[in-house]
Parts: structure tokens; sequence; C-alpha cells
């Protein structure tokens, strides 16, 4: 009201320099365009809204992929009501864990993998997370993807292509598919059975890539020449090997290479191993002069603002991410007989990622300030086929959700797990090889360099094999905290008159994780081994597109009830058990681990419940109580 | 072209049948497909299977196709089975069984790497970049009714990472690492009692008491019901079926301590129990280099276990309904390599089958004298695989549909190798 007293211009000029404030208010006003599009194409007047605690839990999962702590709770509680979602919303997309909730969307979407037909993929992942990170424009990370060229020091995207050994046929099938929504690949060996294409029309589309070829043996034959590999001990023949694997890997456009038809084509319509000329069989065709700049040209017109699918299929699966459910499913087939809900919504979805150049990040933040976003979710299954307006699917955590989230319990900072610190000399030495080129120099170099990595290596172990038999150092001020303790309880016996500060045990210094099958889950190798939490609980195993799932089965029961994660790291010094075990009374214990797991007050007679349990079983009562939090459907499942 | 696939309907299928055109040149008539849905006059030849899957391509010169006097040969002699055919010399104990089992020398494929053919021996199937399709084991779990309630009715053991594909988790096999560590997270860790953790699974039905009753979706519901069938199995007497211990020293020592040894043991104790198909994955087989060597210590084990496993089936009547199955994604040049070794060779190379209807003593297929292709009978991997599925109860011609429309038979155009059935 204050405002209003000052002069207009005064305000205008203020309003303009708060640049935030601006950009605050376009998010707002998109949200709403959002908001009211959909209430008009459901017929419904407003939106029911959650709880600030429900608002809470869903978005710290569906943003970074895990629970909020007790401390990220209070922060969000001591900002004022009106603006407490929306400061939310945007700390966590500017988070360093905004990874964590956009990583899988990718991988799954690439099938992307760690080791890519035995060659180290974690360039191409690092790539992916990187440009993730980064809010690399969404156009422009898929045009980077389809033109990609060289080797995967220079290009790590090349991994685009690795992924499929170079078969030009899968690769252009997976492009339609996850760019632009169109299931073609039955078409690589007939006429569409059900759609219009033809086989003609997906050769012709595929073409536009025929003449990448994947691999270059050139050098190979030079350095084995060179190379006397009988003078190397086993394992320095093994990094050998395995350096000489990923060479060759070398993504570019041979000028001579050309698709064509197969050898038993039987349609009137081509001859069998025809060349085929680059077409595209929907939206205009891409401008040509030069046939073999042709990659580019065709990314180009994947990624065009023009073409009548690529924003299309992108918002639809944003939207999915966010709400739940896609307007259209499946997200990635959209075909004569797909069923669009809200259709309206759904173009005005495609104008604004358009207007806002592909900004992700930006595209994001609008759907998660929008209303609709924070409607209940559905008590029963969503009773109808057309997408409700007025209620959100109740869906169980992804496997990355629950395990970062079980993760989060056991340390103050997750992020200290995070890029653990192995080195990957043979990695980083083919990638230094491949960047710079292959000369007589460095043929030389290989020999020494391979025998130094080896040696360095038993160096390792020996260090290790040393440390493992060390004594333990003990911190000098964590062992005064304790022996005070110890003198004062002895003396007193009464634990309330100690001042909390000096009872606090030490954080104990965080150990360095060196399996990185117990990192962070965008660290982890795609796919996770068949043992790991990860796969049991559903994790896409990066050899279909989607196929992460996120249904019940036995092993995962058996791994909530009796895993290591839920009976060991959680229960024994872990951080939230150091947590707890500082506070006094078993009232207060109750409420921080219904706050920490379920993100929630305990009820009175949950309190009753457990209080009573707690009194009965003094030992290990608090123990139980944790691993039963972590069991229920409740934890499992986001409201 | 027609525009929907073509789904033979059980009573098409029952015409034809009689009418001769399916059953032309069969011998073994075609089950129903929905075996325990039907009252139906055609029996599977077999209640269980045992796969045993070679990892990385088998030699087939140096087990069941000894090639003694050709330039191929190698360094290994040769051993006269029970049945006149000979094998290669680590293979003494198999030699004594050769009337029991089947031999095929004359498998015959395109697929040259590991992924590849392992994928298109598993499932049937060349892999493609948008679907994943079920291994076999799947489909016969799918069709065939589970012969037990509480243990599951396909488990890997060693590390196999084919799974259900499209037809969804429910056909998902239980892994195993290894024999020895069964079912993974079964037991409640130590320290607590049973009594104690049926206390804790009270406190939790309590505490999530509000949920449950609230949020009435289906998944939460299967979950619930889950944590039901998990408490059960937990405490189930059929567990004890993984706990090797159970075995005496001379049961042990007839499959051998060796990992597979006890992966086969293992095997014959679920099967004895009603677990409908177990495979047991061995790897190492890709010998690039050295082969003789890695041969010669490998051939022993697997010697022992297959033989101990198949003495074991026999003594105790299941052999005849339990098919065993061992095969690799592909076999290894006759030309030895610079460094004695054989490298990548589909072009032909061997398998073995056994009981389950397999009439014994059998040998199909030939190669040639050096051994580098195949000169009667060819068999494909598709004929391997309609074969195990025909004897299963399954009807291999049977259209299904994925998830997204793609038409799909167990066959994939494969032939039952009649003659294997006697």
């Amino acid at each position: 009201m204050r405002l209003l007293k000052l002069p207009l211009f005064i305000i205008v000029v203020f309003l303009s320099f708060n640049s935030l404030q601006a950009n605050d208010d376009i998010i707002k006003k998109l949200a709403e365009s959002i908001d009211n599009a959909l209430l008009k194409s459901g017929n419904a007047s407003h939106f029911a809204t959650i709880s600030d605690e429900i608002f809470l839990r869903r978005t710290y999962l569906n943003i970074i992929s895990r629970i909020p702590t007790n401390d990220e709770f209070k922060a969000f509680i001591k900002n004022p009501p009106t603006t407490r979602r929306k400061k939310l919303v945007q700390k966590l997309l500017a988070s360093e864990e905004y990874r964590e909730g956009m990583y899988p969307f990718w991988a799954d979407m690439l099938r992307l993998q760690s080791n890519i037909n035995g060659v180290y993929g974690d360039k191409y992942a690092q790539w992916v997370k990187t440009s993730i990170q980064n809010n690399k424009p969404y156009d422009q990370m898929v045009y980077e993807l389809i033109s990609a060229k060289g080797n995967l020091a220079q290009d790590p995207a090349i991994g685009y292509y690795l992924r499929d050994n170079g078969n030009i046929l899968e690769t252009a099938s997976t492009t339609a598919q996850i760019f632009l929504g169109m299931q073609i690949g039955c078409a690589q060996c007939h006429d569409h059975a059900f759609e219009e294409w033809t086989q003609k029309q997906f050769y012709e589309f595929s073409s536009y890539i025929g003449k990448v070829s994947i691999s270059d043996n050139k050098y190979i034959g030079d350095i084995r020449k060179n190379i006397k590999s009988e003078f190397f001990t086993p394992r320095e023949k093994q990094i050998f090997e395995q350096v000489m694997n990923a060479i060759p890997f070398n993504v570019k456009d041979v000028n001579t290479k050309e698709l064509k038809l197969p050898a038993n084509y039987k349609y009137k319509n081509g001859k069998p191993n025809e060349v085929v000329k680059p077409h595209v069989f929907f939206g205009n065709q891409p401008e040509m002069t030069n046939l073999n700049e042709r990659r580019e040209v065709f990314a180009k017109w994947v990624t065009s603002k023009e073409n009548p699918q690529f924003t299309k299929i992108i918002v639809n699966r944003l939207w999915k991410k966010v709400m739940g459910l896609g307007l259209f499913e499946p997200i990635d087939d959209y075909n004569s007989s797909t069923h669009v809900n809200h259709p309206e919504v759904l173009s005005l979805l495609e104008k604004i990622f358009q207007e806002i150049n592909f900004d992700t990040k930006k595209f994001l933040e609008v759907l998660y300030t929008t209303n609709h976003y924070q409607v209940p979710t559905s008590f029963g299954d969503l009773q109808s086929k057309n997408y409700c307006v007025q209620e959100r699917p109740l869906l169980r955590m992804r496997a990355e959700q629950v395990w970062n989230s079980l993760l989060s319990l056991t340390r103050k900072n997750i992020n200290e797990y995070y890029s653990i610190d192995t080195p990957r000399p043979i990695e980083d030495y083919t990638a230094k090889l491949q960047l710079e080129g292959f000369t007589d120099a460095n043929l030389i170099d290989i020999w020494a360099s391979i025998k130094q990595i080896a040696d360095n290596e038993i160096l390792l172990k020996e260090e290790e094999a040393k440390k493992a038999k060390a004594p333990k150092k003990i911190d000098a001020s964590s062992y005064m905290s304790q022996k005070e303790k110890t003198k004062e309880l002895a003396n007193k016996n009464q634990m309330a008159e100690i001042p909390k500060t000096q009872m606090m045990p030490v954080e104990p210094e965080p150990t360095k994780l060196k399996d990185r099958l117990q990192g962070l889950a965008s660290d982890i190798p795609s796919p996770a081994p068949s043992n790991h939490f990860l796969y049991v609980f559903g994790q896409s195993s990066r050899m279909i597109i989607e196929q992460g799932n996120q249904d019940p089965t036995i092993p995962q029961v058996l791994t909530l009830l009796n895993g290591q994660l839920t009976t060991q790291f959680i229960l024994k010094n872990s951080y939230i058990k150091r947590q707890v075990n500082q506070v006094q009374n078993n009232s207060e214990k109750i409420e921080y681990l219904y706050q920490v797991i379920l993100t929630r007050k305990p009820t009175d007679s949950e309190k009753e419940i457990a209080l009573k349990y707690l009194n009965k079983n003094t030992k290990t009562g608090i123990e139980d109580l944790m691993w039963v939090l972590v069991n229920t459907r409740e934890f499992l499942f986001i409201k | 072209m027609s525009n929907k696939p073509f789904i033979l309907s059980r009573r098409n299928f029952l015409k034809i049948a009689s009418s001769g055109l399916m059953g032309a040149g069969l011998q073994i008539q075609f089950p129903s497909l929905f075996a325990n849905e039907e009252n139906t006059p055609y029996k599977p030849s077999a209640e269980h299977f045992i796969y045993l899957f070679m990892n990385g391509g088998m030699s087939h010169i140096d087990t069941f196709d000894p090639k003694p006097g050709a330039d191929t040969q190698g360094e290994f002699k040769t051993i006269k089975g029970s049945n006149g055919h000979s094998i290669c010399e680590n293979f003494p104990n198999l030699a004594k069984l050769l009337d029991e089992v089947a031999i095929i020398n004359s498998m015959t494929s395109k697929e040259g790497s590991h992924e590849r053919g392992q994928y298109l021996f598993h499932t049937n199937y060349a892999p493609l970049g948008t679907i994943v399709h079920p291994t076999l084991g799947s489909w016969i779990t799918k069709f065939t009714k589970p012969l037990n309630d509480t243990l599951p009715p396909l488990i890997h053991i060693g590390g196999s990472r084919f799974g259900a594909g499209y037809f969804g988790p429910k056909f998902e096999p239980f892994h195993l690492g290894n024999a020895s560590s069964g079912l993974p997270n079964i037991k409640i860790p130590n320290g607590t009692t049973e009594e104690q953790f049926k206390e804790k699974l009270n406190l939790l039905e309590q505490l999530d008491n509000n949920f449950q009753s609230k949020y009435t979706e289906s998944n939460v519901q299967a979950y619930n019901e889950y944590y039901k069938d998990a408490n059960k199995l937990m405490f189930s007497e059929d567990l004890k079926v993984f706990d090797l211990k159970n075995e005496s020293e001379e049961m042990r020592n007839l499959y051998g301590k060796s990992e597979f040894g006890n992966g086969c043991l293992l095997a014959r104790r679920l099967v004895e129990k009603g677990v409908k198909y177990v495979e047991v994955t061995n790897g190492g087989w890709d010998t690039h280099e050295n082969n003789f060597e890695i041969m010669r210590n490998k051939s022993t084990t697997i010697d022992q276990a297959l033989s101990g496993l198949l003495i074991d089936l026999k003594n105790k009547n299941l052999l005849h309904k339990t098919m065993v199955i061992l095969t690799t994604e592909f076999g290894r040049t006759p030309k030895i390599n610079s460094k004695n070794g054989r490298d990548h060779f589909p072009n032909a190379f061997s398998c073995l089958m056994a009981g389950g209807g397999v009439k014994g003593g059998t040998i199909i297929g030939k190669t040639n004298e050096r051994g580098d292709a195949v000169i009667e009978e060819p068999v494909s991997i598709f004929d391997l695989n309609t074969t195990i599925a025909v004897a299963a109860g399954l009807n291999p011609e049977k259209e299904f549909t994925s998830p997204v429309g793609r038409p799909f038979k167990i066959s994939n155009s494969g032939k039952v190798i009649n003659r294997i059935f006697g």
C-alpha cells in the first residue's frame, strides 16, 4: 500500500529493474494461463489444493528425487505462507540435486549404459548430466545428439550412435520414437501393419543418418605392430586390450556409404539393394543442398519449431513427469488412434515451450507453479480414462527416489555420496589418446603409459593394505567430549543437567565411498547390476526405451524388510539415528521420526501406539520404529 | 497385406491339428497352450526344465564333436561313450552316460556376438532397441500351471540377466547370484527372533492402517498382499531347499563342490520341490587364448556336475519328466589361432539334451571332417527353442501380441527336432 503513494514512474522503474520479480510474474502468468485452459476444458471452476506438508514431500521427490530432511522442512516453514511454495520450487530447480531428478528422465529415454558395447560410457553419462545441470535448451541437446561426431573424448554425445552398435535402422527407429513419438520400427521389415508408413519411407527417413560409421580401425594396425604385447604382464595386457577396444569408436559420415533397400525387398515401389534418397514422411522436407551434410540438416528438421511432433512430444513428457500422467498416453506413440485429453492445453504447452526457446527449467517452473500441480492425489484407481483435472494419480516412488530417500536418512548431507573420487586412469588415458590423436611420438608413449597405469594400481593396493592394518586414529575433540560425557554421567547420573552442546557427538569423518554401487542413483553404473536395490525396484535396465516401472514384486518387499539398507545402514549409526538419540523423551523421538521419514506429525492415536511399543521394547524400540516407518506403504507412495 | 495378425483360437487350432495340417510330419502332438484351463488329451513330456547355459561360446570340437586326426583336432584325444559315439576325453563321466543323453552336433546360427547370441538363445528373437522379448523360461512359466505354492516357478542361478520382457514383472525370474547364497533378503537379520519380527510386523500394520484403509489404489493393495506373502515365504519350510548343507557329503561330492556343481545340485533340489524352470549359468568359455588349458579345467567341472545331475535325477525318478539342456551361444573356430585359442564360430556348434521325453543315445546332425560346417540335419536356435517349448506343452505357433501390438510366436519359424523325442 505504501508503494501506491509513490509516483507511478518510480513504480515502473522499480519493477523493471527488479528482473527477478518480473520473471516471477511471467512464470505466474504462464501458469495461470495453463490453469485456466485446463479448468475450461475440464468444465471445472477451481482446483482443490494440498497441505504444505504434502506439497513439500511431493515437490522434493519430483524435482530432486528424495524426501526432505528435518532441516529442510524447518527452512520451508520459515518462509511466509504466500511465497514458501514458490521459493521452494525455485530453490530445488537451482540445486545441484536437480540432476538427480532429471537424469533418469534422459537415461531411460536414451537407454544410456555406462558400458556401451564394451566401451566406457561414463563420458556420455557425464555429458548428459552436465547438459541437465547447465540447463542446455532441449532442442540444442537433441541436435547435438543427432549430429554428434568424433570419438568419446572429443564429443561424448556420440554415445547416442554407439548405443545401437552402428545399426543405422535401429538408431533411426529410436530417434523417431523418443523425439517424435512415432513408432516406425515395424517398418524395418515390412509396410507398417496399422499405420500408413511403408518400409520404403522408413528407409528414406533412415538414410539421413545412413552415412554414419561408428568405428575406424585405422590406427589399430599401427599400434599393434609397434607394441609387442608379449612383454606385458597379464594385467598390463588387460589394460592394453581395454584401451585398444575403445579407440576405434569414432562416429563420422562416410561419403561413399549409402543406405540401400534390403536384398529381400518385396514391394513394387523399389528394387532390392536400390540406393534410397533421403525423404521425411511428414512435415516439410528439410532443405538440402549438399547430400553430404544430411545429418545436420536432419537434426535441424527434427528439432525445428515447425516440426509438428517435436515440441508436442517433449511437453507431454515433461507434463507427465510433473503431473504423473500425460495428456496422451503412451507418451512416445502418437498415432492415428491416439486420444489427446484437453488438446487446447497441449497446444498451449507447445506454444509456451517454444516461446521460452525450449528452456526446460523455466518450463518446469511454470508447471510446478500451476494450481493443477497442487491438486490432491486420488485415493483409489483413477476412474476415468480421460485425464482428470481435479485429482492426480497415486504413484509409487521410482527406484531412484526410494534409493536416494533412504540414503538421505544415513548422512547429514547426501551430496557427500556424489562424485566418488575413484580415479579412472584407463578411461582418462584413453580419452587423452583420443584427444591428441595418433603420432609416432605417442605410439611409444602408449607402452610406457600402460605400464605406468599398472604400476600405479599396484602402489594403490599396497597403500590400502597398509591403511587397513594401521590403528584407527581417534579425533582428539571427539575423545574429549566422550570423556566429559562419561565423567559427567558417572558423577551426576542425570543426563538432563548436561548442556546439549557438550553432549553432542562429533560427526564422524565421512567415509570415502569406494563402491560406486552405494552412491547416489545418478552415479551408479547404468544399468545397475541385477542384485542391486535399483534393479529390484524397477529401474530401467536401459535395454529398451523407458523400461523403468514401479510394479510391485516380492523381492522388493523382502529388500525393505530384511535388506542391508533398512536393517543396517539406517538403523545403526546413521545420521537420523544420531539425531534421534539426542532427543530426550520418547514423544519427541516419535515426532522427529515421523517428520523425517513421512514428512508429517503423527496423529494422537499413532503416537499412543508408538509410545506403548517403545515402553515395552526399551532396547530396540527406536530402531524398530524406524524400520516400521520405512516399510509403510505411506513411505513408498507419493501423496 | 492383412491388417490384423491372425490369432489361432483354440477351436481353430484343434480343428487344424486334427485335420493333419499342423501335425503333418510331427510325431509329437501339440498339447493345449493353456494346460491348466482345459481337459486335454495332450500331455507335455517335461514338467521341469534345467537349462545350463555356458556363457562365452563353448568350443564344440573340444567337447561333444571331436575331430581326431584332423588339423583342427587340438590337444585332446577322444573317449568312446556308452552308445558308441566318441566325445572329448575330458568327459569320462559323461561318456558313461551317453545312452541317457542326446547330442546335437549340427547347431548353426548367424550371430557371432556374445550379446546378440545369448539374447537369441534365451528369447528366440534378435534384439531390438524398442522391445525386450521374454526369456523362454518366462514363456513356459506363464503358460503352465505352477507346481508349488510358495516357491517361484522360474529361478536363475549364476547371473543370467534375461527376464520376463514384455510379459511384465509377474513373470520375472528370481535371481540368485550363486547357489550358496539362497534367495536374497529372505532371512530375518541376525539379532532378531521370529517372535520379535512378528511384533514389528504387527506395529507396521497398526501404524500404516490409516494410509492403507484410505488409499485403496491397486498397487497399494498389491504391496499389502505381497507383505503378507513375503511373510509366508520367509517362514516357509520350502526355504530349506536353498540350504545345500542339508545334503550328504556323498551327494555333494557326486556333483563336485564347484560353484557350477552347487548350482546343479540346487537345481535338482528346486525341481524336486516343484519349481518349473531353473537356469544355471556358467561363464568363462570365451577361450580366444589358451583354449586347451582352460577347457581342460572347465570340462572336468562340467563333466562332474552334469553327470552327477543326470545320475541323481535318474535315481530319484525325476529324469523322465525333467528336461536338461546344456547349450552355449556359439561354438569356436576349428582353426586354432596364434595364441593357442579358438575364436567365435556360430557356423557349427554343439549342445546337449536329456530327460523330459528326450530319447537317450541320439546323435542329431553332423559336421564335416574339420568341424567347420554342418553337413547333415542343421538345427537352428529357433528349432531348439521350439523343441523345448513343445516339450513344456506349449503351442509354438500360437501368435501373441506384445503390449505395442507386435505379433510374436514362440517358434519364430523354428521347427521341432522330431528325432530327439524318438
